[in-house]
């Protein structure tokens, strides 16, 4: 089937954007770039399509050398348009860099799985549920923290975001090259080691501005 | 896998990531200045540059030749370093006044002498891909560097700014230094050199923090 990508695009797609008009200011704002996520994805499916023609390099070169640049930069770009048009507020900017992260993440572990039914377990639907989901909203995240800096300190914006971008890119080409070796386990647990640090200590952060 | 390959990428993986995992704890534990983050970032961002490299010679058995994504390592660490001297620091010690156009010109010797280390990989014979990639990750090296001798060399007017960092700008000037040997050494596949260099830049890596932190006391941008 080779319009595979499309149809669980539609089907995704489809009940997201009917949920939109039901939703509150924020929610909508988080499921709305959700969805640009899903289309991102889309996009670059045709872009890393293009580059494995053009390089004819093997997959695993493709897929730990060229497809975390091109992910990083495409799901950056609906951040960036966000905070020049609309607003730089720093929360705004990290949930809907992270629900774009998270979108993206929704279409391509979907695509994978129905792509790989035969061979795939439970153990694969934890590493790329958690570990995917997680690693895509986190290097989108930190690329939007960058792009915060958009209005406020232009000097930091340009050289800050190029280099958070190199960040998430070096991250994800991390978790895309141990989760094809013999360390699969050790790639489901890098996202987790990144994301439970910060969780806890924000909610330490919270909890101290609170009693103080 | 090549054993030496291997420690003079784990070495400075160490250094970075304890130096990282140093800041970000500080950064979590109370606020600390914009610019102290940035500096930590470079640490996490050249740790991860490593990390790569790593994963790929314990998965593969070798590191990629020429263009891999943990190259951009070293190009965010700069990044990261010139953001925070030229993006937050120079605008408060720099009015462009022309009693110090000395320092401003004598600051260019910190690039000239990346340079100068650089300049043997454009005869090596390396390929071109490598010349190439090595001369963009040059590039935030010499812009970096060249912040970090000038708030060396200049003379403090307010409050003590930059005289409490003066030993933080002098190991970031030593890691630029370090960083582009590294390059060098690379495109010449120098291993023992390569080894040496990994040791001292493990050391750099792991000052460096603490250096800024102990500075950073006295101020709070």
């Amino acid at each position: 089937m080779d319009n595979l990508i499309y149809i669980l695009f539609f089907c995704i797609v489809a009940p997201l954007t009917l949920m939109l008009f039901l939703l509150e200011k924020k929610s909508r704002l988080v499921v709305g770039f959700m969805i640009i996520g899903i289309c991102m994805c889309i996009f670059v499916a045709e872009i890393n399509g293009l580059l494995l023609g053009i390089l004819g390099k093997n997959i695993f070169y493709i897929t730990t050398t060229v497809t975390p640049i091109t992910e990083e930069i495409v799901k950056a770009l609906p951040v960036l348009f966000f905070a020049f048009v609309f607003s730089d507020k720093r929360e705004t900017l990290l949930s809907i860099s992270m629900a774009v992260g998270i979108g993206f993440a929704i279409l391509e572990n979907s695509y994978i799985l129905v792509s790989n039914i035969d061979t795939i377990s439970i153990g694969w639907s934890l590493i790329r549920g958690f570990g995917a989901g997680l690693m895509h909203g986190i290097c989108t995240a930190a690329v939007g923290y960058g792009i915060s800096f958009v209005r406020k300190r232009k000097k930091l914006f340009y050289t800050g975001t190029f280099a958070l971008l190199s960040a998430a890119i070096i991250y994800h080409a991390t978790y895309n090259c141990l989760v094809q070796s013999n360390f699969k386990y050790a790639g489901f647990l890098l996202p987790l080691l990144t994301y439970i640090p910060i969780v806890i200590a924000l909610i330490k952060r919270r909890k101290k501005t609170k009693s103080e | 896998m090549d054993w030496l390959t291997f420690f003079s990428q784990l070495l400075p993986f160490l250094g970075a990531g304890i130096g990282f995992i140093y800041g970000a704890k500080k950064l979590f534990k109370k606020k600390i200045a914009l610019y102290m983050q940035l500096i930590v970032c470079a640490l996490g961002c050249l740790m991860l540059g490593r990390l790569f490299a790593l994963v790929n010679l314990v998965a593969i058995g070798s590191i990629p030749r020429g263009f891999q994504v943990g190259l951009l390592g070293t190009f965010g660490c700069f990044l990261f370093l010139f953001s925070a001297n030229f993006g937050q620091m120079d605008g408060l010690v720099d009015g462009r006044e022309k009693e110090y156009r000395k320092y401003r010109l004598l600051s260019l010797l910190a690039p000239a002498c990346i340079l100068a280390i650089y300049l043997p990989v454009l005869f090596a014979d390396c390929g071109l891909e490598i010349k190439i990639v090595t001369a963009v990750i040059v590039f935030p090296i010499l812009e970096a560097a060249y912040y970090n001798l000038k708030h060396l060399i200049m003379p403090d007017v307010d409050m003590g700014i930059l005289d409490s960092i003066r030993k933080y700008n002098f190991v970031a000037l030593i890691l630029s230094l370090v960083c582009a040997i590294d390059l060098t050494l690379s495109a010449f596949e120098c291993q023992i050199g390569l080894l040496i260099n990994a040791v001292i830049m493990a050391a750099v890596c792991l000052v460096l923090v603490p250096t800024l932190d102990r500075g950073a006391k006295k101020w709070t941008i």
